[in-house]
């Protein structure tokens, strides 16, 4: 009798965790789910539904150069999902990209120090970065743990946006693609969710000189253009760091065109025209645990190329 | 001194497809000059098989940086595919693959 | 424009035929070392081969409409014609030779490569077969482009 009471009262207290633990999560995954339905929406029929999505684009250009029909996972390989002429010289570069031999200087990196080895031995993770801390009542990115741990160890800190860090994940982001493994943020406490918040709230709040908010461009915006530029769509955006970027690439004197996804959102909130949070502060990695959880459920596919 | 060839090679149907990745700067002058360096770029390229020569090339400062070269040949599985360049500077390298 | 730093590397490629023989089987560069210097497209071509008059048509010549990056242009030329030497020019940099491919007996004309463009310019893709020349253009934009970063 004692021991039913015992059973029933132990599934009774796991259901109220599981349950618990996905009553901080829903109104995330009601964001999610919300922002799939309207990026396959947008790119349903470009040609059909242009007043409602397309209104500045030409005839020309949604009728040749937009791909048409495009589902949730489609979207994780940014505007080259949607752009015909770029996806070409996408899959071109693709047939032997320049940041192979990344993956390789990163995986040596990882299998000569015993601090990374200590921290991360399972290399698979790339889909599980950024996390909620909490212990510390912080968001903890990929870079930021990368670089805690080896200063813990006693070596020397890490630039968070380019340089040594981007091959160590460069090195982890492959062996997550080659487990065939998805974006997973979880959002486990109220505190993670308030987090969630604060960082969805800097996505779409308007900044700098010309009051752009991200989803000016890359929620309203996506699809459409910037002069030349195809605005590419918040959904996918987080999947494939570090990236290779051809104009990085084309300055940098290591021919190392990696950056990390702080180094990316810099680059983004400079040209809103205001000067972006620092790399490991709290607005900067708030942003990116909004932005992960939003390409939860695709795959992760880093290192990969863009412009 | 120079980094080795990145070799990809595939055989299908008595066809080998050969993506190679060199290392090199290939500065343009323009390039060479921002830099403040002498400017270097691979000059002549050439890949073999069983010392017969399958591709040859002869190039310029209009390459991008780390030159990536593919071509086919007529060949077979286990080909060893031996890749040489040589750069303005008299820079050398030369590197191998295994056709799969 | 850079004709004298051009001169100076011209004598260290003739230092360098110091070099392993078995490399070179036609090296155009020392062979055709003028045919480099040419900034007129067709001048190159001249120089190249002795005549610029080509016929357009049995070459594919792929290149971007639009570059995603001048530093990296993906380009394919492709032929079916049993082909001696292949080669690549464009407008948009000082010189207009890119490269010169020797077709060894029996090779397949199918050649991939990636190239730098300052600006928006007209790429040209001469194949010879039987000493006539085949040719094939393509008009690539350049655009300084790429948000952020």
């Amino acid at each position: 009798m004692l021991s039913k009471m015992i059973k029933l009262f132990m599934v009774l207290t796991i259901f109220a965790v599981v349950s618990n633990a996905g009553k901080y999560d829903k109104q995330a995954e009601k964001d999610r789910k919300a922002l799939v339905k309207y990026f396959e929406a947008k790119f349903e029929d470009p040609e059909k539904n242009r007043n409602q999505f397309f209104p500045y684009s030409t005839d020309k250009e949604l009728k040749e150069n937009i791909t048409k029909g495009l589902k949730h996972h489609d979207f994780a390989i940014g505007n080259y999902a949607f752009s015909k002429q770029g996806k070409v010289q996408y899959d071109e570069i693709k047939e032997m990209p320049p940041y192979e031999e990344f993956i390789e200087k990163g995986e040596d990196i990882y299998k000569n120090s015993e601090a990374l080895k200590k921290c991360f031995p399972d290399t698979k993770i790339g889909g599980n970065y950024p996390y909620f801390d909490d212990k510390t009542g912080k968001v903890v990115t990929l870079s930021v743990a990368i670089n805690d741990c080896v200063v813990k160890a006693g070596e020397e800190k890490l630039n968070l946006k380019k340089g040594k860090i981007t091959h160590i994940e460069a090195y982890f982001a492959d062996q997550t693609k080659q487990a065939d493994k998805n974006m997973d943020i979880k959002i486990n406490s109220k505190k993670a969710q308030q987090a969630y918040e604060r960082g969805k709230k800097y996505y779409y709040s308007q900044r700098g000189y010309l009051k752009l908010s991200c989803a000016s461009c890359h929620v309203q915006g996506a699809g459409q253009r910037v002069r030349n530029e195809s605005l590419s769509q918040l959904l996918g955006h987080a999947t494939h760091f570090p990236v290779y970027r051809l104009k990085w690439g084309a300055k940098s004197k290591t021919s190392d065109g990696l950056g990390t996804l702080e180094r990316r959102m810099e680059g983004c909130i400079k040209d809103e025209g205001q000067v972006p949070p620092k790399a490991d502060s709290k607005e900067m990695r708030e942003l990116l645990y909004f932005m992960a959880y939003m390409s939860n459920g695709m795959k992760i596919d880093g290192p990969d190329i863009r412009k | 001194m120079a980094g080795k060839t990145r070799i990809k090679a595939k055989e299908k149907d008595g066809v080998v497809t050969v993506m190679a990745l060199a290392k090199h700067p290939m500065h343009s002058s323009i390039e060479a000059k921002k830099l403040k360096v002498k400017q270097n770029f691979i000059t002549h390229l050439t890949a073999q098989v069983d010392g017969k020569i399958v591709y040859e090339i002869s190039s310029s400062q209009f390459f991008s940086k780390d030159p990536f070269l593919k071509f086919k040949y007529k060949g077979k599985k286990g080909d060893k595919i031996t890749i040489k360049w040589v750069d303005i500077l008299g820079g050398t390298n030369s590197s191998d693959g295994i056709a799969k | 424009m850079n004709r004298r730093n051009f001169i100076e590397i011209g004598l260290g490629v003739a230092a360098a035929t110091v070099l392993p023989v078995s490399l070179s089987a036609v090296d155009f560069r020392k062979t055709k070392e003028k045919a480099w210097l040419e900034k007129d497209v067709s001048k190159a071509i001249e120089g190249l081969y002795g005549s610029s008059s080509t016929t357009q048509g049995k070459v594919k010549l792929k290149a971007p409409d639009i570059a995603e990056n001048g530093a990296i242009v993906p380009i394919t030329i492709s032929s079916d014609l049993s082909a001696t030497t292949v080669s690549l020019y464009q407008d948009s940099n000082p010189e207009a030779a890119v490269a010169v491919w020797t077709v060894p007996a029996g090779g397949v004309v199918d050649y991939s490569l990636r190239i730098k463009m300052q600006k928006t310019g007209t790429v040209t893709a001469v194949v010879e077969s039987d000493g006539k020349l085949y040719t094939d253009k393509k008009l690539v934009k350049v655009t300084k482009g790429g948000c952020g970063g």
